[in-house]
């Protein structure tokens, strides 16, 4: 389910049968170079791709939230962050997934309260191109995957 | 393409109605409507079911199939093409019969031979939910309603779907 209107009065008709969060997070920095903020942004792109998919392929078990965005991963945003995840154990959830394809969150893994997946997404390419879609579809294949077996583990 | 440009233009035409003032505001609310008539069959066409080209009958087995096929959808402020999916094979008595993949409990994608314990039934990963082979849902699992069946027909040797609609209950 999606975060809309029509999906959030299915959720709370269906809460118990979406046990599951999705929360991509997503760095939004202004102070780098140029061509870093337009690769953060393309990254983001894909990411939203992926989340869409997941969303689609699990509909009923799965509600993706809206970016979560930070600029640095310092201790306060981890606090700030578990935090959040902690009113999603509220709601609650089982399962609490966070997307990202920044790899700072990989060294934090230990200190976050839900699942992280990173997935190494490409700093730069055209959608258009066969060859990047190819490689996003496999990807996102693979989440799928990776979740269905968080499930049934 | 060109459709495209004129559709540009006429919204550019829009806002310097809307600029103009009150009465070139009510011109540009007649005229945009009818450019749009003018150009835009999908409009046009509003009620006629449309029918998109999905794969070759002779490509089609008792087994189901999953075949991708895009449609176009214009919803209030966007216009996209969206991939849908449908399981698509031929039954005992030769038609044909294309299964939309949404799971009628809350919305998951349905597998074929989803599930190793019922290889001959569609299976959704979200809470188990089963069908048979003809989309009827497997009572005591949870989804309450058969799958949906898309519209089709056959052209040419070629299979075409329509609109997915929930089943007439036999
Ligand atoms: S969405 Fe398919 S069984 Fe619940």
């Amino acid at each position: 389910m999606k975060w809309n209107k029509q999906d959030m009065i299915n959720y709370l008709q269906a809460k118990e049968y979406v046990d599951t969060a999705i929360l991509p997070l997503v760095p939004v920095t202004f102070e780098q170079e140029e061509e870093k903020q337009v690769s953060q942004a393309f990254q983001k792109e894909i990411l939203d791709i992926m989340v869409h998919e997941l969303e689609k392929e699990y509909k009923g078990r799965v509600l993706a939230l809206p970016s979560y965005i930070y600029s640095s991963i310092d201790l306060e945003e981890l606090a700030r962050i578990n935090r959040f995840t902690e009113g999603l154990n509220q709601m609650p959830f089982k399962h609490i997934f966070y997307i990202t394809f920044d790899q700072m969150w990989k060294m934090k893994e230990r200190d976050l309260n839900g699942i992280l997946l990173w997935v190494p997404i490409l700093k730069e390419g055209d959608i258009q191109q066969k060859d990047t879609q190819n490689m996003i579809n496999d990807q996102i294949h693979q989440l799928k995957d990776l979740i269905k077996n968080y499930w049934n583990s | 393409m060109s459709k495209d440009k004129k559709k540009q233009v006429s919204r550019r035409q829009f806002l310097n109605y809307t600029l103009t003032g009150v009465g070139g505001f009510m011109a540009a609310g007649m005229l945009s409507p009818m450019i749009r008539f003018a150009i835009d069959p999908v409009l046009k066409a509003q009620g006629e079911e449309e029918y998109v080209a999905v794969v070759e009958v002779d490509k089609i087995t008792t087994e189901p199939q999953r075949f991708e096929f895009k449609v176009h959808q214009v919803d209030a402020w966007y216009e996209s093409d969206v991939t849908k999916t449908a399981w698509v094979f031929k039954q005992e008595d030769g038609s044909i019969l294309a299964l939309s993949p949404i799971c009628t409990h809350l919305g998951c994608v349905v597998n074929w031979s989803g599930n190793e314990d019922y290889p001959n039934q569609f299976y959704c990963p979200c809470h188990d939910g089963r069908y048979y082979k003809d989309g009827v849902n497997v009572p005591n699992t949870p989804p309450t309603a058969p799958l949906h069946v898309y519209d089709h027909k056959i052209q040419d040797g070629m299979l075409y779907l329509g609109k997915a609609k929930p089943r007439e209950e036999a």
